[in-house]
């Protein structure tokens, strides 16, 4: 079962195989570029893949915020009249971190510390990020075809458990 | 859109809490936050002006067991209510796989009420998302309040249409049916997830909490 279907309201099916792949991609970019920590990120706010220090690793906090940051800056750049959104750069005394479009669906988030340099990290990005589209792209166009829910989610496939909902305490 | 991640084993959903300004929906998130476990939170995060209306949105991710063998997590998020935001609004509503709306049950919001109700509509079919298909559950917040309006009226307004969606009367500051609300639109979206299809959910019935 290894398949990516993307469409609003529908499901991302991420085999785990298509996982290992992007996460060797970003391996081999943390490895590369000297970045502490990359992930790809999908739209919606979900960490797809990472690799690198996983002290920066959260519950998902950092990636909404990170999905939200880019698509309020892709917004604002599309209304000042630039529709060739090329990503944002926070460079911090501490810490640096930049967003880069993958698809229009996905985006690439690096972050990094002195003495790492933006430019090499730019350079190393551009190879993962022809990889990783590589990868999307060579799934079969009919696994990436807009279905009510991926290939291998059928009824039954996932029983749920209404009485494990959430209670408060 | 709900991710599934076979490799770690987790499934994410996206559930967008939105409404009529000041109509509680981050009161909603923060009391979840407040009596959930520890152990299926992580924190809140608030994205507001410095007096305390949402700027951008409240997001607030909890997890379950409730999908056999995966880690289930459902990435609660807030919408900005002031109308000046609907950008942003529809930004946030982006890939949700379905929402509350929050109403106002006091009488001289319900004009604001619909406003909000209409836009959300309208942002959603902005989006590719037709709200016809998408999980939805009406709470309408604030019951504690003096003389709110009968929960009749509030019917008529917003729950007329010819999709009728479960209705909680809810009291977010004390906590009445703020987890009712959430479960119950756990389930639908769950439901609609097992099924594989978007309108072959059955709507669940409001329960207490």
């Amino acid at each position: 079962m290894d398949s990516l279907t993307t469409h609003s309201g529908c499901v991302l099916h991420l085999g785990a195989s298509l996982t290992q792949q992007f996460r060797q991609i970003l391996v081999r970019f943390c490895h590369d570029s000297e970045v502490r920590y990359a992930a790809l990120l999908e739209e919606s706010g979900t960490v797809c893949a990472d690799a690198g220090d996983p002290a920066l690793r959260d519950a998902g906090e950092t990636a909404a915020l990170a999905a939200g940051a880019f698509a309020a800056l892709q917004a604002v750049a599309q209304r000042l009249g630039d529709g060739t959104f090329e990503g944002l750069f926070h460079e911090g005394k501490k810490r640096q971190f930049c967003l880069t479009p993958v698809t229009p669906q996905f985006m690439l988030l690096s972050v990094f510390e002195p003495p790492v340099r933006f430019a090499v990290v730019k350079v190393c990005a551009a190879r993962a990020i022809t990889h990783l589209q590589e990868q999307i792209e060579t799934m079969p166009v009919s696994s990436r075809a807009m279905t009510p829910a991926g290939p291998g989610v059928a009824a039954g496939d996932f029983s749920f458990e209404a009485a494990a909902l959430f209670r408060q305490v | 859109m709900a991710v599934i991640n076979h490799d770690t084993r987790e499934v994410s959903f996206k559930l967008v809490y939105c409404g009529t300004p000041m109509g509680g929906k981050t009161t909603n998130l923060s009391y979840i936050h407040s009596r959930i476990g520890a152990d299926q939170r992580g924190d809140l995060v608030a994205l507001a002006t410095a007096n305390d209306r949402t700027l951008f949105f409240d997001f607030l991710p909890v997890h379950t067991m409730v999908i056999n063998g995966y880690k289930t997590k459902f990435l609660l998020y807030t919408v900005p209510g002031q109308v000046c935001y609907n950008a942003t609004r529809q930004m946030v509503l982006r890939g949700a796989d379905g929402v509350v709306f929050v109403a106002d049950s006091q009488l001289d919001r319900m004009g604001e009420n619909l406003t909000a109700w209409q836009g959300m509509q309208r942002n959603l079919e902005d989006n590719g998302t037709p709200f016809a298909s998408l999980p939805a559950i009406l709470q309408f917040n604030k019951r504690d309040l003096a003389n709110p309006a009968p929960v009749s009226y509030m019917e008529y307004l917003l729950n007329a249409g010819p999709r009728r969606l479960p209705v909680f009367e809810a009291a977010a500051t004390t906590g009445h049916n703020v987890f009712a609300t959430l479960n119950a639109l756990a389930q639908e979206v769950l439901q609609r997830f097992h099924h594989g299809n978007p309108r072959a959910a059955t709507a669940p019935q409001p329960a207490s909490a």
